[in-house]
């Protein structure tokens, strides 16, 4: 059976300027993987270059067995690779309603996305009575629920989250976390990046270290959970 | 009160041109200058059809939008296509799109001379009153039309799927990409539509002016003030200019003469963008962050 | 190795150099003269032009607005209190200056599109103000101002080669003034600012002024080659302000190479060539013109002078391929560093980034 996602030798960066370094993992069908690594060690670079969102990339990404190389990010996205982006890149002067309705923008999702909304206001009620109004007026939070929201109204294979805590007051970070992991993932998979161990800690099936842009080790090696349990691991170059 | 209807006539045909400078510029991020030649080509298919096909009036409104929307998409196999995403890409769309406005108008004129063509009468000539205002059947005809079009196009961005597609783009390309959706798909149906609007206008504007290779001109450089000060992008923004610069055109015709319009219009664009540097958009869509 | 002592673009410069010079010895007659003139007229304009957008990075059409203005300017002042074309010019570049400063002040709160816009009515205001203001001659425009050809030469060879050599000599002044800001402090300053320019700011370097100071001096100079024009035709009229021409103009300096001296000299001398001399040819030269425009912009990323670059570009990129690029990423960043005219995305999502 083939990995929901599977990433060999992957590099990519902006123009003359490389950020991730020949990363290996894969990500199990059902399987809930972390990403751990301090700011501005190229978590984000790395979920962005899964979409084909980076200045350039080399390697090989599989979906489900597919290559993903060679594909634009909206073809990723409509193969049902879900990002839900570090700041969110939502549409302010859109409503609400809206913005959740991009999500099921695939013409897979597009004619269930009444289902799929009601879903999504199921797991954020909050959102239910703003519906109407633009996404540029929310709350910090709100905003976040409406990304993930986004994310949740497409029929995904693989979710990509980009530090869902990150600008949250904590006790919102852990809700916001809980919530992504109670999701059913009907043999897709989800790769969630964090800085935060003590957030995912418990909750995760496996966790990856990044650190300068290679997968390592990392420091809780010792723990029984290596930082490539995956099987392939990093491929740490001399 | 016939200023009302002036006004409303040119409001109707600016907005129909404006909206697609604005859409297009808003969802793929380039200014078209051919815009103001493919008002023109649909003009001469307009008129072509009539000449040949049928004097139908809706066989050569249709010829018309049809040729519009044509021409807007082969702008979009062009120029934009083989630009997106390159090297210095605003600059090299604007001169393409400049190359293009050059091109059409010249080879229009080598091909249909440079004399004006003249469209059937769509409307009629029948005219009725308002109070003690004579109204004509093409300029009502015309503000009628326009406005359903408009209404239909409305409807169809904020109903449609294509249309979210279009509105996401206008605001946000990277998460547009997120959500799959094809920028270099739906530049088809932005540059299309766009067509097809300058070609309802052309045809309509051909009720009272004549077609001819250089006819584009005008309501391009109109239509990218209207554009600008509406906003980029937001179309209550441009319905609100296109009104405000066709009310400042009509009273000036009417009270200064026909060649002071242009400069009242630059005292009207001078005084709203050093109110609103960003044009009006902003003002009727407060909630934009 | 001689060519490494020499300065970039030497021969391309002391060539360009001989031949203005001596060009007039071997030329047929006063009409290539003229042509020859009107060259240096409209590329000391582009020169300008390009400093304005190329190295302060402003989006403004106000060109001919300023040239323009600054020609009415002088021919008024010669007509109506006789002045000799010397103060003229003097009176040009200072009146240039100041319709760039008043220009200038709404392009600190202005940005991009929105000040071409209003920069791009300028003209059509001017012209338009001309066209109904008899003071200023109408729509005939004004004539008589004093020349730097005297009346008794007009028509003859003599009289060719005198506005020939003061056109040449004003090109050299627009290219070292060019060559002064763009290779100076200003243009270093402005570089930096393009790249960053919340890192321009930390630096301490006033963006803002060193963009309104690169745009009055060439407002100025600009200035100076508009009673440059009036005084070598005697006067202006309002087609001066044309859509058209300020179209050519940009054409001539996007076809041959934005931000590039030598560019705005090549696709001021290819357009001008196929306008002035295909005249027989009637609208094909037009066809000919726009679709060499079309053509330029859809190969080439940075015009005619750009080309050889994006050769090397490509070249380096086909060689990585064979050697194997993808099978090493370490060779990767330098072939997409160098290579790779297509960063998907990144263009408009820049432009995205500014507009929100």
């Amino acid at each position: 059976m083939t990995a929901a996602l599977e990433v060999r030798g992957l590099s990519a960066g902006y123009g003359p300027m490389q950020v991730v370094h020949d990363v290996s993992l894969t990500v199990g069908r059902g399987e809930r993987v972390g990403l751990l690594g301090l700011n501005g060690h190229g978590k984000t670079t790395l979920l962005r270059a899964i979409v084909n969102l980076v200045g350039w990339r080399v390697g090989q990404v599989e979906l489900h067995g597919r290559t993903l190389m060679g594909l634009a990010t909206h073809a990723a996205a409509s193969r049902g690779v879900v990002l839900i982006p570090q700041g969110d890149a939502l549409f302010p002067g859109l409503t609400v309603r809206d913005n959740l309705d991009s999500g099921a923008y695939g013409s897979r999702s597009w004619h269930r996305r009444g289902q799929r909304r009601d879903r999504v206001l199921d797991i954020f009620p909050q959102l239910a009575s703003r519906l109407d109004q633009p996404a540029g007026t929310l709350s910090g939070g709100e905003r976040r629920m409406v990304s993930i929201g986004r994310g949740l109204m497409a029929e995904g294979d693989l979710y990509l989250v980009d530090e869902p805590s990150v600008g949250l007051a904590p006790i919102l970070a852990v809700s916001m976390i809980q919530t992504l992991f109670s999701l059913e993932l009907d043999g897709g998979g989800m790769l969630l990046a964090e800085q935060n161990r003590a957030l995912i800690d418990g909750q995760i099936d496996r966790v990856l270290h990044l650190h300068g842009g290679r997968l390592t080790d990392g420091p809780e090696a010792a723990d029984g959970k290596p930082g490539d349990a995956g099987g392939r691991g990093a491929t740490v170059r001399a | 009160m016939s200023i009302l209807v002036s006004t409303l006539n040119l409001a109707a045909i600016y907005s129909l041109v404006a909206i697609g400078i604005s859409l297009t510029w808003a969802g793929l991020g380039f200014l078209n200058l051919a815009h103001g030649v493919i008002f023109t080509v649909a003009g001469y298919g307009a008129w072509w059809t009539a000449e040949h096909i049928s004097t139908s009036p809706w066989i050569v409104v249709l010829a018309g939008i049809a040729v519009g929307a044509a021409a807007g998409a082969a702008v979009c196999l062009g120029v934009y296509l083989p630009l997106d995403g390159r090297r210095n890409w605003e600059i090299r769309t604007l001169t393409a799109t400049l190359a293009i406005s050059f091109l059409g108008a010249n080879v229009l004129q080598e091909a249909f001379g440079p004399e004006p063509k003249q469209l059937p009468s769509l409307f009629g000539s029948g005219q009725f009153k308002i109070g003690d205002t004579v109204v004509t059947a093409d300029k009502s005809g015309a503000i009628v039309t326009a406005v359903v079009v408009l209404a239909i196009l409305v409807v169809g961005l904020l109903r449609s799927r294509v249309g979210l597609g279009i509105r996401v783009l206008t605001q946000n390309a990277e998460g547009a990409a997120i959500v799959g959706i094809n920028r270099r798909r739906l530049a088809f149906a932005i540059l299309a539509v766009s067509g097809a609007l300058a070609g309802l206008a052309s045809v309509l504007l051909a009720q009272v002016f004549y077609v001819s290779p250089d006819s584009g001109y005008v309501p391009l450089v109109t239509g990218l003030i209207v554009a600008l000060l509406g906003g980029l992008g937001s179309i209550p923004g441009t319905i609100a200019a296109a009104v405000l610069v066709a009310a400042v055109e009509a009273l000036t015709a009417t009270y200064l003469g026909g060649q002071y319009v242009l400069m009242t219009m630059f005292l009207l664009i001078a005084v709203v963008l050093l109110i609103r540097p960003r044009g009006l958009g902003g003002l009727l869509e407060s909630a934009r962050a | 190795m001689p060519k490494d002592i020499l300065p970039k673009g030497f021969g391309f410069w002391s060539a360009a150099l001989l031949i203005g010079l001596f060009l007039p010895l071997i030329a047929d007659g006063p009409g290539f003269l003229g042509d020859c003139a009107l060259f240096a007229i409209w590329a000391s304009l582009n020169v300008m032009w390009s400093l304005v957008l190329g190295t302060a990075g402003i989006q403004s059409f106000a060109t001919l607005a300023i040239a323009g203005a600054s020609g009415y300017a002088a021919t008024y002042s010669s007509l109506r209190w006789g002045i000799s074309w010397p103060l003229m010019l003097v009176i040009g570049t200072a009146f240039g200056a100041l319709v760039g400063l008043v220009v200038a002040i709404p392009a600190i709160r202005l940005r991009g599109i929105y000040f071409a816009l209003l920069t791009f009515g300028l003209a059509q205001l001017f012209r338009s103000y001309t066209t109904v203001t008899d003071a200023l001659g109408g729509a005939r425009g004004m004539y008589g101002a004093d020349s730097f050809i005297p009346l008794d030469m007009i028509g003859t060879k003599s009289g060719a080669m005198i506005g020939y050599y003061a056109g040449f000599g004003m090109l050299i002044l627009a290219l070292l003034i060019y060559l002064a800001v763009d290779g100076g402090r200003l243009g270093l300053l402005l570089r930096t600012a393009r790249e960053s320019e919340p890192f321009a700011r930390a630096l301490g370097i006033d963006v803002v002024r060193a963009r309104m100071a690169v745009f009055l001096v060439s407002s100025a100079m600009m200035g100076f080659v508009g009673a440059f024009y009036a005084s070598y035709y005697r006067g202006v009229s309002p087609s001066i302000f044309d859509f058209s021409t300020l179209l050519l103009l940009f054409a001539m300096i996007v076809v041959g190479g934005l931000g590039s001296a030598r560019g705005v000299l090549i696709g001021t001398a290819i357009l001008l060539f196929i306008n002035q001399h295909w005249l027989e040819a009637g609208p094909a030269r037009l066809i000919a013109a726009a679709l060499l425009m079309y053509l330029v912009s859809i190969f080439t990323d940075k015009g005619l002078v750009g080309i050889p670059e994006q050769i090397r570009r490509w070249s380096a990129v086909r060689r990585v391929r064979r050697m194997g690029g993808a099978a090493n990423p370490a060779a990767a960043p330098a072939l997409v560093g160098v290579g790779a005219d297509t960063q998907d995305r990144s263009a408009p999502a820049a432009a995205n980034v500014e507009r929100t």
